[in-house]
């Protein structure tokens, strides 16, 4: 199951942790975890190399985070609220392999 | 910039869980007292599911299919017909 939690502050979304396998198949046909990847890199991606914030991320087996300053927020909020929809949609299809949590930080 | 790694959330390869590794707690079936032995009444003989052994002489069958000895007495395994088997309980000669 990979565990998806947004850290929200004042309204805004400043960041994620995306923790955890999919367990939906094996490495190289899970398709629940290349869209969840695909997605979770591409918002990563963005807000350090072409908004060009100074975001805390960070990757590796099974697990990314993501950290933005409240002076970022407003500028990455689209970004960050398309990732929370897509990955929302995400669960309602595979809702065995993906949770979605908001936690106040 | 995080390197694009579409499979960044997926089982590594022979990492999967096995669905397997349960069972249930063993039930320490089997023989109770051995042939020859001197048994009280009441003495469990052979603990089973159903009549792996029958009740023969002195000896009755529990609700779990236990088989137990109704008076004192020395414990025999027996045969019972063509294939099967059968535990009686004589008593000591006095």
């Amino acid at each position: 199951m990979t565990e998806v939690e947004f850290f929200t502050g004042g309204g805004e979304l400043l960041g994620f942790r995306v923790h955890g396998h999919s367990g939906y198949a094996d490495q190289g046909s899970d398709i629940v975890c290349a869209a969840v990847s695909s997605a979770v890199i591409m918002t990563m991606n963005t807000v350090t190399d072409v908004l060009h914030t100074d975001a805390e991320v960070s990757a590796g087996d099974g697990d990314a985070v993501l950290k933005i300053s409240k002076k970022d927020a407003e500028r990455c909020s689209v970004l960050l609220q398309g990732l929370k929809l897509h990955l929302l949609e995400l669960e309602k299809q595979y809702s065995d392999f993906i949770t979605i949590k908001f936690t106040e930080v | 910039m995080i390197q694009v790694n579409i499979q960044l959330f997926a089982h590594k390869k022979g990492m999967g869980s096995t669905k397997n590794g349960r069972d249930s707690e063993s039930k320490r079936l089997g023989a109770k007292r051995a042939d020859g032995q001197f048994v009280q009444a009441g003495n469990i003989l052979y603990k089973q599911r159903g009549t792996h052994i029958h009740p023969g002489e002195n000896v009755r069958r529990g609700g779990d299919d236990s088989l137990f000895a109704t008076v004192d007495g020395i414990v025999r395994f027996e045969r019972l017909g063509r294939d099967r088997k059968k535990v009686s309980v004589y008593p000591a000669e006095q």
